[in-house]
């Protein structure tokens, strides 16, 4: 009679680093349709896997890779960090993410198997995409930003690229930051633009500002400059509130001639509660997600994102 | 915001009402405020206030200091200086600790005085009628 693939693993006869680098490969690969797999799981309850890595309590880590970190291109930097990460001790589970997936979903999944810092392993597109459907939950988030591209926010949270935010990851200095929450639904942490408008805008229920005389490019800024006005703009994502610029569009080329440098000139507000009324249904982009809104509620939750952050944070 | 703004109040700026915008209610701010457009309600700042040549405010206004080169209609209480320049219109009664008036400027009430409590306590100098300067005001 032929012995099975793999013997039924009791808990107290398990091998750490047999299992952990068995679990990894098929985590990786794919658990599901792997019937061996299965049965490593059902002997394994989800909330205990540790991979064999306790000292770090390693198992509350897991690491979201974005799509394009699987090009052969960054295996290398992958193969690094992963190395990196062994190291420090703090290697977790790691997913693959697809276009499909929901990112909030996935990690309230794991969060019920015990996940408490999640770290996602990307450029700013990863970031945004993450936290714009998750920063409302009670993880610690962390940042490994992979290559050169489109690596914005790691400067601001000063995090070093590829391999070398392992080290960040492992020192754990957790700053808590603000994030808005849109019309009770959706969150962003860097910026919200809508691009032209004519609104009128509900301050912290204590004024009305009427910009309906001409059409505004509107920005608020939390991780990221406004586009417009860039040059001294400080970072400060942890005082409860948010900064909103309004710039006059000035119309068509023709009317930018003749409109005075007068009209040009930038209004901004401090804020903790902001109603935006538009005139008509305008494009608002809330950190990359672009919505047609005629109305847009945006509310402060202050110091309530918790996040990973190295020493040359912009903040 | 810009370097200009910042020189004007002489650090950073907080809040801008820009020439465009109408902001009716209880404008309330921590930091220096700058108005070009139009305020109706009350102003309030822990700092300076700046209204711009061509803004309009109607408004009673509570700040540490304040520039005026446009319009105000409405009390102003300072706790340390008022700046009026020549194209300053103000209408309303003033309560501060130093008041400078350029020539040309117009200022229409009462002008109270008072180094002591900085301008936000008991009257006390109270020269009707007359700025600081000796002109007169209404």
């Amino acid at each position: 009679m032929m012995k099975p693939a793999l013997k039924p693993l009791k808990k107290n006869f398990l091998n750490p680093e047999k299992a952990r680098k068995e679990l990894q490969s098929l985590v990786n690969g794919g658990m599901q349709r792997n019937g061996v797999a299965r049965r490593i799981k059902s002997v394994l309850p989800p909330a205990n896997l540790n991979y064999g890595l306790d000292k770090k309590s390693s198992n509350s880590y897991i690491y979201l890779y974005d799509t394009y970190v699987q090009d052969p291109e960054y295996k290398n930097i992958i193969a690094n960090i992963e190395k990196r990460l062994r190291d420090f001790e703090i290697f977790g589970k790691t997913i693959k993410l697809s276009s499909f997936t929901n990112p909030k979903v996935l990690i309230e999944d794991e969060m019920r198997h015990g996940s408490s810092t999640v770290v996602m392993v990307g450029n700013d597109d990863t970031f945004i995409r993450i936290l714009s459907r998750a920063a409302d939950l009670n993880v610690t988030f962390g940042f490994i930003p992979v290559g050169q591209k489109r690596n914005h926010f790691a400067e601001v949270l000063g995090m070093p690229l590829n391999e070398k935010a392992c080290e960040v990851i492992s020192a754990r200095k957790i700053e808590k930051l603000d994030y808005a929450t849109i019309n009770e639904k959706f969150f962003f942490i860097c910026y919200l633009f809508i691009p032209s408008a004519k609104l009128r805008v509900q301050c912290d229920e204590n004024f009305t500002a009427d910009l309906r005389q001409e059409k505004f490019e509107v920005a608020i800024a939390n991780l990221l400059p406004p586009p417009f006005e860039s040059q001294r703009f400080h970072l400060h994502p942890q005082d409860g509130q948010m900064e909103i610029y309004f710039r006059p569009t000035g119309g068509g080329l023709l009317s930018s001639l003749m409109a005075s440098k007068k009209k040009k000139k930038i209004s901004t507000f401090f804020f903790k509660k902001i109603l935006l009324k538009m005139e008509k249904p305008a494009l608002v982009v809330a950190d990359g997600r672009e919505s047609k809104e005629a109305m847009i509620s945006i509310e402060i939750n202050k110091k309530k994102l918790a996040m990973i952050v190295g020493k040359n944070r912009q903040f | 915001m810009t370097d200009k703004y910042a020189e004007k109040v002489g650090g950073d700026v907080e809040t801008i009402v820009g020439p465009s915008v109408k902001v009716e209610g209880d404008f309330v701010s921590e930091g220096n405020v700058i108005i070009e457009g139009q305020v109706n309600g009350k102003i309030k700042t822990a700092k300076q206030l700046r209204v711009e040549e061509g803004a309009k405010v109607n408004a009673d206004v509570i700040a540490d200091s304040a520039v005026v080169a446009g319009e105000v209609k409405g009390n102003m209480r300072l706790a340390t200086i008022l700046e009026l320049t020549p194209t300053a219109k103000v209408f309303g009664d003033v309560t501060t600790k130093t008041l400078i008036v350029s020539a040309g400027a117009i200022l229409q009430g009462h002008t109270l005085m008072d180094e002591s409590e900085k301008g936000k306590g008991k009257p006390g100098k109270k020269s009707e009628g007359y700025d600081e300067a000796g002109l007169e005001t209404a």
